[in-house]
């Protein structure tokens, strides 16, 4: 089954909701700090809410790519190290742009980045065994 | 690392994906394996030699000056 798209699907499809559900938990929390008045333990339990579905995002995350194979769990940990590699470097140059006084990064530009970034060494990873 | 899995493969009449079910891998392992663009795991390589009812040193031959 792991073979298939359908199989992937099925290997990956804990990982996706917790995933969204993440997602979903950033958003409301985002919109109860702007429009509820909380008290500072409440503001500290919401910060630290989306903890939970993020580390089962990342449980799942690891358990489907243990279920793949091995080409498949190898081009996952190449792209796992080169994104990595990437991602500090571009931390690196997000300090030298700050220092420089030229762009402040926000807080989410290094998660959106290394998305980014994941995707296109995924893409030419997968590309390299075809 | 050069090796006969396409010969063996094509003697059998099976296709990738036949020999990726047979040995519960996905077909791109295999196309990996046969253009030698990946070299199997050792469990592999044993599972292929055990399903071809061959010894490793008969499908897989290693690069000379390697």
């Amino acid at each position: 089954m792991k073979q298939t798209l359908k199989g992937y699907i099925v290997v990956f499809r804990p990982a996706f909701v917790w995933g969204l559900i993440g997602l979903a938990v950033v958003f409301a929390s985002s919109w109860f700090y702007q429009f509820v008045v909380l008290s500072p333990l409440l503001r500290i339990l919401l910060a630290l809410l989306p903890l939970i579905p993020g580390g089962l995002f990342l449980f799942y995350l690891v358990k489907g790519i243990r279920g793949l194979d091995e080409l498949q769990q190898r081009i996952y940990t190449e792209t796992a190290t080169l994104t990595f590699i990437v991602t500090i470097l571009l931390t690196f140059l997000f300090g030298s742009l700050q220092r420089a006084g030229l762009y402040t990064a926000r807080w989410d530009d290094i998660g959106n980045t290394m998305m980014f970034v994941w995707v296109c060494i995924y893409i030419l990873n997968d590309w390299r065994y075809r | 690392m050069k090796n006969h899995l396409r010969d063996l493969r094509a003697d059998r009449g099976w296709s990738q994906a036949d020999l990726a079910e047979r040995l519960d891998v996905s077909r791109q392992t295999i196309n990996a394996i046969e253009t030698e663009k990946y070299d199997p795991s050792l469990p592999l390589a044993f599972k292929i030699a055990d399903l071809f009812e061959l010894k490793i040193e008969e499908i897989f031959v290693p690069n000379k000056g390697k």
